[in-house]
């Protein structure tokens, strides 16, 4: 199951994604939502997240500050985050993947393209997190003369 | 408005009608008669703003309540009569978001142009008749009455 927080100040765009989100078949576990980056930090400091789908143009702390306050973060760096933006110029697209983003979703959306780009995203992180985890030592075979 | 400007809102605002809200809407090439304005004075208003790279402008839009209402209830999947004023208005405010963002990836593919936060806010006493002379006029025809916009443009 996968935790995911949605960063965007539209409430019914937060709710729309949340639809689209739940009709991906991707196993979600909790879906949170926060109105800008400031709101999302706080969300990041009491919840375990997966995740991010953020919005670009929002008050107080906008999508790109908080890709960066993020990336900067050891313990949120490898989050894998997702841009879903009005804002589609190849330059804008170009700052967000510098920045770390690991996907970019112009808006408006087609339901397919965030189920997508969602699996798709998912799919490298849990292969990445799988690599870093430590090998765990060869089981040795059982003597088959041991006596018991 | 010129003719690329006008072309560039009336494909962004289609776009978002017809991928978000499965809603046509078809440009006028003049404005309406005024035997043909609604009857009705509810409307949702909301601007937006853009700046940089030499250019600013301002979107000013005024979607009938009943537009507002339908392209609500579509993008939320929920019945019309369940909606409540934030949802609407808050709909409207994301639509103009999206179209303008989505021009701008048209006009200005440096990306110099930053785009302001946009406001919404519902109008009960709105007439075309306060808009009818403004030279950045546009009206789109959709099957929830008109949907007019005022597109005030600068360029340095």
């Amino acid at each position: 199951m996968f935790n995911i927080l949605v960063v965007d100040d539209s409430e019914t765009m937060r709710a729309a994604i949340r639809k689209v989100v739940g009709m991906s078949g991707v196993p979600i576990g909790e879906f949170l939502e926060a109105g800008n980056g400031k709101e999302a930090l706080a969300v990041l400091e009491e919840s375990w997240v997966d995740v991010i789908l953020s919005d670009i143009n929002m008050p107080e702390m906008n999508g790109i500050e908080f890709l960066k306050r993020i990336k900067a973060e050891e313990v949120y760096s490898n989050i894998p985050v997702i841009i879903i933006t009005t804002e589609a110029s190849q330059a804008r697209m170009d700052e967000a993947e510098a920045l770390g983003a690991s996907g970019y979703v112009k808006k408006p959306f087609l339901p397919e393209t965030i189920k997508m780009i969602l699996t798709d995203v998912l799919e490298s992180a849990y292969a990445q997190r799988m690599k870093e985890i430590p090998a765990a030592p060869p089981v040795e075979e059982a003597d088959e003369d041991m006596d018991f | 408005m010129d003719d690329r400007m006008k072309q560039a809102v009336g494909l962004a605002l289609a776009e978002v009608f017809e991928t978000m809200f499965f809603t046509l809407l078809e440009p006028m090439d003049a404005i309406p008669s005024r035997a043909e304005w609604p009857a009705g004075k509810d409307f949702v208003a909301a601007e937006i703003s853009y700046v940089g790279g030499g250019k600013s402008g301002e979107l000013r839009f005024y979607f009938p309540l009943t537009l507002a209402r339908s392209i609500a209830a579509n993008f939320l999947g929920e019945p019309e009569g369940e909606l409540s004023e934030g949802q609407i208005v808050d709909t409207v405010r994301e639509t103009v978001n999206m179209a303008v963002g989505s021009m701008l990836g048209r006009i200005d593919p440096a990306g110099e142009c930053a785009l302001a936060i946009p406001q919404a806010r519902m109008v009960g006493d709105f007439t075309p008749e306060a808009i009818i002379a403004d030279l950045g006029l546009y009206v789109f025809r959709t099957s929830f009455g008109y949907l007019w916009l005022v597109y005030d443009m600068v360029t340095a």
